[in-house]
């Protein structure tokens, strides 16, 4: 065995427990292990930062991954990794929309990086950046299922905002066809759909993809809420009640859709001349927070 | 009693070269109006700054041609009107597309920084009187008849002072007759605990903004009742609608479930609305959750701005538009009878509105053919908004054609009018030519006010009723109007100056009627619950209808 070659396997070697423990979540021997042992390349700080991140260290794991970019400047990887947590803290921060632009610049070919900045210009009104993001990234190569699902529907979202009803209409409708075929499937792009078809006028569509949504999530919350809006709308107020708990009762709720839900109960209790059950609803609603518009979610309102 | 008063043409117009178009022609820069909205801006972000919006078309001097009031700014942190740039301004039609400056002589340059004002006869005399609202003052302004206001604020009781926050900052304000006494009393929309020198320092990304009005407490709303000697009691508490304390922007006022008895809504600042029903006996009821009018359909508080409260589908039930920032979409409740539905997103106004922040906003049928449309008068809250959130800061107006089940985006093919983009605040709607077409005065932060003429569909036919109240307040506010045209189905509408936000329209109804000649029958249901009827009017002209 040459000199180069044990030096090489004994790297490999600290490696492999480096990485051992950074995917055990064993963060702090992990650490000690970089420290005690610097090692080349990217890969040791995001999966450090990565160890850290699924423990809720997220001051650790941005510290790791900054001390990553202080090594390697530029690195693509690294400002993809640090981008991606730091835009889960403060998704509405110009610093993250940096380091996720620097990343995609970095990666051009990176459908992840293209993703995530698409992310940060949807949720900061860069609807236009948004769809040439995605656009750029449903064009690369062998992009699995699931990513496909993912940049479809975003890709519908921006544009829709964007009152490009064509390409939002498009992408959605290839988000469904992929959805439909996944194993599991993805209630969130279909609500997405549905609330693309709404904006659109497209009431009967919007209907039928709410019903088509609840056989493949029966217990998907937020389409629930459009079932129990749907009979309000039609005055069928006893069925929108039930419609209404059911949502209460499902999953994939979100805070605004739980609001959503007791509003409609409070209304529609009262229309039966059920009062009492109307305040209970009006109270629940008064004594939890509202949700204000945020602006254009980073505006300052 | 009932005569025809005019029915004249003399502004020049623009045609419409489609029917299904909107046609609007900004006249300003040749009306001889040089007032310009003066914030008084500074780097400090004092929220009044961005709040200012007043504006109202009402006819001072019984000329019957409407004048035009704006309500101004004022130095920032003083709150003083320290020259003629901050004046309040009355301008008297012309006639002829020109305004005179009549400030001085009429003596309304006002007090402090203003935010809004309501025009009506609050004491019977046959002139219309103005209510200002503002941040350290509010004033009534009293028509002496002769070309001449006076400021009777204190003497009224009128001053907007609470009892625990001492002078409230007030929006708007809205003449109503709660209690059908035929005296008309005055609701005063308050909006946050300020003080200029606690302003909080407020940053997005580092760079100083405006503040979220979560960042201020809120305030109780004044509900002040007309004695009919000059004097007004304050009613609020005893009322119920100052016990509860929201973030006050528009209010507008309507009897939702006929039972002749004004209601009134509030929209409030990402605060639930308000919805008061008026229960007959001098009190209200807040019932803004279970009606469905306090939240969008989402169950989320928006930044309610603006509403009117009318009835946009001619059902005889009044509804609700309402205005909110940026991906807030603009509200659109239709009455149903016991409850109000979000239309919001079927009608189309979702996708309309995504974008915008609006401000004052109406319910007009502006093409005169039988169906209410709407509009709202648009621009950012922040005046740095691109800096901050990549948004513009200016915005152009919105005019949305009600199509019978959805309304359509009209307005980039509405006429210049409707192009520009500005920071747009006010806006108050009436027949400023008395050519039977309701026109837009719009006023925007640092500008000079548009003055959209318009020139919409000049075949179709129209109706404007000016009502005078002899048992009913003299000006008929709350007067609820039926009109049957010829081969076309019934309309309805109300006497109301209270539109969109901190704005005061004409009190004179105005009817579209499409291609009828004749109105088969008008029924005026007056406050005082006096039915009149009249049959076979003509169209095309200014009616004036006396209570009987």
């Amino acid at each position: 065995m040459t000199f180069a070659l044990f030096l090489l396997l004994a790297q490999a070697q600290s490696m492999n427990a480096f990485e051992q423990h950074a995917r055990a979540g064993e963060c702090s021997a992990a650490a000690a292990l970089l420290q005690k042992e610097p090692k080349a390349g990217e890969v040791p700080y995001v999966l450090l930062g990565e160890c850290y991140s699924r423990l809720g260290k997220t001051d650790l794991a941005v510290k790791t991954l900054q001390d990553g970019l202080r090594a390697i400047p530029g690195s693509g990887v690294l400002l993809r990794a640090l981008g991606r947590i730091r835009f889960r803290q403060d998704p509405e921060s110009n610093e993250v929309g940096s380091l996720l632009r620097r990343a995609a610049a970095a990666l051009p070919r990176d459908p992840e990086a293209l993703h995530y900045y698409a992310q940060w210009a949807y949720l900061n009104n860069r609807e236009r950046l948004c769809t040439q993001l995605e656009r750029r990234a449903l064009m690369l190569p062998a992009l699995p299922e699931q990513a496909l699902l993912q940049m479809n529907t975003l890709l519908g979202m921006c544009a829709s905002r964007l009152d490009d009803v064509q390409t939002a209409g498009a992408a959605f409708k290839n988000a469904f066809k992929i959805n439909q075929s996944l194993q599991v499937f993805d209630p969130g792009s279909a609500y997405q759909y549905v609330q693309f078809l709404l904006q659109s006028r497209l009431n009967t569509e919007a209907q039928s993809l709410v019903a088509e949504l609840l056989k493949r999530s029966p217990r998907f919350g937020p389409a629930h809420l459009e079932m129990a809006k749907s009979f309000d709308h039609s005055g069928q107020p006893a069925q929108a009640i039930e419609e209404a708990q059911l949502a209460l009762a499902g999953e994939g709720n979100t805070p605004s859709s739980i609001r959503a839900a007791h509003v409609l109960l409070a209304k529609c209790y009262f229309l039966l001349g059920k009062r009492s059950e109307a305040e209970e609803e009006q109270r629940w609603i008064e004594s939890n927070p509202a949700f204000p518009n945020k602006g254009t979610s980073l505006g300052p309102r | 009693m009932l005569s025809i008063v005019l029915a004249a043409t003399l502004f020049q117009s623009q045609p419409a070269r489609d029917s299904a178009h909107f046609s609007f022609r900004d006249i300003a820069p040749t009306s001889l109006v040089k007032f310009v909205l003066t914030n008084s801006s500074t780097p400090a972000k004092y929220q009044i700054e961005t709040m200012i919006s007043g504006v109202a078309l009402f006819d001072y001097n019984n000329d019957g041609w409407l004048d035009i009031f704006f309500v101004n700014g004022a130095s920032i942190p003083e709150l003083r009107k320290t020259g003629p740039q901050h004046h309040n301004r009355l301008y008297r039609n012309e006639k002829n597309g020109t305004f005179t400056d009549v400030t001085e002589r009429a003596r309304v340059s006002g007090r402090g920084y203003g935010m809004g004002v309501a025009a009506a006869d609050y004491n019977n005399d046959g002139y219309q009187d103005l209510y200002v609202t503002g941040v350290n003052f509010n004033q009534l302004l009293r028509n002496n008849g002769d070309g001449t206001f006076s400021d009777v604020t204190a003497k009224a009781g009128v001053e907007g002072i609470h009892p625990k926050f001492g002078k409230t900052w007030a929006i708007s304000a809205g003449w109503f007759d709660y209690d059908n006494d035929g005296k008309l009393d005055l609701f005063v929309t308050n909006y946050v605990q300020w003080d200029p020198a606690r302003e909080p320092d407020c940053r997005v990304n580092r760079i100083r903004t405006y503040c979220s009005p979560d960042r201020y407490e809120g305030l109780p709303n004044f509900l002040y009742h007309n004695n009919g000697d000059g004097t007004f009691t304050d009613a609020s508490v005893e009322s119920g609608v100052g016990l509860l304390a929201g973030k006050g922007m528009g209010v507008a006022f309507a009897d939702y479930d006929g039972d002749g008895f004004t209601d009134i809504f509030v929209a409030n600042d990402t605060f639930r609305n308000f919805f008061f029903r008026n229960n007959g006996n001098g009190r209200f009821t807040e019932i803004g959750v279970l009606v469905g009018v306090a939240y969008n359909d989402n169950g989320k508080s928006i930044a309610g701005m603006g509403a009117d409260f009318r009835d946009m589908d001619n059902d005889g039930k009044p509804d609700i538009f309402v205005t909110g920032m940026v991906n807030d979409t603009f509200p659109l409740y239709r009455n149903g009878g016991k409850l109000f539905e979000d239309v919001t997103t079927r009608s189309g106004v979702a996708r309309a509105t995504l974008r915008l922040t609006g401000w004052s906003n109406g319910i007009f049928d502006f093409d005169n053919d039988g169906s209410k449309d709407l509009f709202a008068a648009n621009g950012s809250i922040l005046d740095n908004s691109w800096e901050v959130e990549r948004l513009p800061a200016k915005l152009p107006n919105l005019i949305l054609r009600n199509e019978g089940s959805s309304f359509r985006d009209n307005s980039p093919t509405s006429g210049e009018g409707l192009k520009t983009a500005r920071m747009h605040r006010g806006a108050a709607f009436g027949d400023l030519n008395n050519d039977g077409r309701v026109d837009i005065v719009t006023v925007s932060l640092n500008e000079r006010p548009e003055i959209l003429i318009n020139g919409s569909s000049p075949s179709n036919h129209w109706l404007t009723l000016k009502l005078t109240g002899s048992r009913s307040n003299r000006d008929g506010i709350g007067a609820r109007i039926k009109i049957t045209p010829q081969g076309s189905p019934p309309q309805f509408n109300h006497v109301t100056t209270s539109v969109g936000l901190s704005s005061s329209s004409d009190h004179r109804v105005h009817f579209g009627l499409g291609p009828a000649r004749v109105i088969k029958t008008v029924e005026i249901l007056w406050p005082s619950g006096k039915r009149q009827v009249l049959g076979d009017v003509p169209a095309n002209q200014i009616l004036a209808v006396t209570e009987p």
